[in-house]
């Protein structure tokens, strides 16, 4: 088990590493090689004698993870490994529990806060809200499939649609909403109250000037932009198109393509891209 | 002022020929305390880890009893053992009353409230992630609370430290069990109390002085200890300089 905040005793870094070694009444003569070859994984070797409290907090959750591999774990707990790193530490122990898990076949479960953490590391996901698991599944599942609104907002799907399914040719359906329709795919029969589901970078946006191009997208609506808020080096557009639409763009697009708050814009989205879930159905209904 | 400057230059006189009555009476001064520390020690530190480390009803008010008795006057501890050790006290029969092991008792008693107390704030001041990581390390519980007080050992030492000082500095314990006895009981602040009744303040000042001095050591010793605990101490223990 490695904690949130890598605890350390005010003793050298092979000590606080032997730990567990010593707890199980290893002998000293195995703990130090053991000790050794933790230290190796984790890129630590050449501090071994140095006072664990002295350590940058990077190093502090090497050794912790060092401590908790040094008694060859089947299962290793990780309770939000990188939330109080910087982004390069991060990284480097994102690559060290993926190198755990190769080498060592470790089972490895990490709780994370970090939704692309999550998709970067895990196999399998479990959503947890509530105290409760909601979803469990592969990244693509949890992030493409979401079982119902709640977990959708909560893995970054922000537009949620409700609407009737008006027509379905084997899987190709046509959805209405309001006054829009939708193509999406989904098996669902004509007459089902549906949600669909919009990841916003699923969203492309384009000026209103622009002359329709034969794409791949079906889904064509014009709006006007309400807000823009910048997030990272992407931005999130809401355009209203009757309906509020959430987009996310490179900052240097939006830029480029010339958006401001007030602008006229064509949203699309490809009809692959949108998850379809039945309304009246478990999670689903909200 | 003629009666202190000839007191002082009697009493470095005294010191620098270590003049036998003043050593005697120094070394037990220093027997008597350091024993009663040791052994307060023995008691201090698992009581400490036992309150610390469980929950039981009445756990704030032991502690606050604890934090109050602290503050327990000499004479009053003087007085109880008194009570105790005479020979027709409960434990009159082990003849304890004027010897040295009396006074070690007394003051045992003294100052485990302070030790106690101490060690306990020493434990609490230890993250709590420090226990919980130790368990997830597969420690047993005892593994972890002589874990845990490892982790304190630089406050539980000075911890006892103030326990030493507050007991080679009481005479109200001296005085009442160990009862002055010249050559057997009598210790520093006993002498220093007596022959300052009898005018002989160069013999008061030079055992004053050797006060002072243990003192001015148990101050650096907690200097060097604490700092030790804030940085050099890697250093001294061999560890590679801070990169």
């Amino acid at each position: 088990m490695v904690f949130q905040k890598p605890a350390v005793m005010n003793t050298t870094v092979a000590d606080n590493v032997a730990f567990g070694l010593r707890f199980r009444g290893v002998e000293r003569s195995q703990r130090e090689g053991r000790v050794r070859s933790a230290l190796e994984i984790v890129g630590l070797p050449h501090l071994s004698s140095r006072m664990a409290p002295t350590l940058s907090g990077g190093e502090m959750q090497r050794v912790a993870i060092a401590r908790a591999l040094v008694t060859q774990p089947e299962v290793l707990l990780l309770d939000e490994p990188t939330a109080n790193l910087d982004p390069i530490n991060a990284d480097m122990i994102e690559d060290l529990i993926l190198q755990i898990n190769r080498k060592f076949h470790t089972t490895i479960i990490l709780s994370t806060h970090d939704m692309i953490q999550g998709q970067r590391l895990a196999d399998r996901i479990g959503v947890i809200m509530g105290g409760r698991i909601v979803q469990v599944g592969t990244a693509t599942e949890i992030f493409y499939h979401p079982e119902g609104r709640d977990i959708a907002r909560f893995v970054g799907t922000d537009t949620v649609l409700k609407g009737t399914v008006t027509a379905n040719e084997g899987g190709h359906a046509t959805i209405a909403i309001g006054d829009t329709v939708f193509e999406a795919l989904t098996p669902l029969r004509t007459g089902t109250a549906v949600a669909l589901y919009i990841r916003p970078e699923e969203v492309t946006l384009a000026p209103a000037t622009t002359m329709l191009q034969k794409t791949s997208v079906r889904n064509h609506l014009t709006g006007r932009i309400t807000r823009m808020v910048p997030y990272g080096p992407f931005i999130r557009i809401t355009a209203d198109c009757g309906m509020p639409l959430v987009a996310l763009i490179t900052r240097r697009s939006s830029t480029e393509l010339g958006f401001t708050v007030g602008a006229g814009v064509v949203a699309g989205v490809k009809a692959t891209a949108i998850h379809v879930l039945p309304v009246d159905e478990g999670r689903a209904h909200l | 002022m003629s009666d202190i400057i000839s007191g002082f230059f009697q009493a470095l006189n005294l010191i620098v020929t270590l003049n036998p009555d003043v050593m005697q009476i120094a070394l037990l001064s220093l027997y008597v305390s350091l024993t009663a520390t040791v052994l307060a020690s023995f008691i201090s530190i698992p009581l400490g880890g036992f309150i610390h480390f469980h929950d039981f009803p009445g756990k704030r008010i032991l502690i606050v009893l604890i934090q109050t008795l602290y503050s327990v006057p000499t004479v009053v501890v003087g007085l109880l053992l008194y009570l105790v050790l005479s020979r027709s006290g409960p434990l009159g029969y082990f003849g304890l009353l004027w010897t040295p092991e009396g006074m070690i008792l007394g003051q045992m008693v003294l100052i485990i409230p302070i030790t106690t107390g101490l060690v306990l704030s020493a434990l609490s001041s230890i993250d709590r992630n420090i226990s919980d990581t130790l368990i997830s390390l597969g420690a047993t519980g005892f593994q972890t609370v002589v874990q845990v007080i490892k982790e304190a050992r630089f406050a539980i030492l000075s911890a006892l430290i103030l326990g030493f000082g507050r007991a080679i500095s009481e005479v109200g314990v001296a005085m009442m069990i160990g009862g002055n006895i010249l050559g057997q009981t009598r210790v520093l602040t006993t002498a220093i109390a007596l022959q300052t009744g009898l005018g002989d303040f160069g013999f008061s000042i030079a055992l004053g002085i050797i006060l002072l001095a243990i003192a001015l050591v148990i101050v650096i010793i907690m200097n060097l200890i604490t700092s030790g605990a804030m940085g050099d101490f890697d250093r001294i223990m061999g560890g590679s300089p801070r990169a």
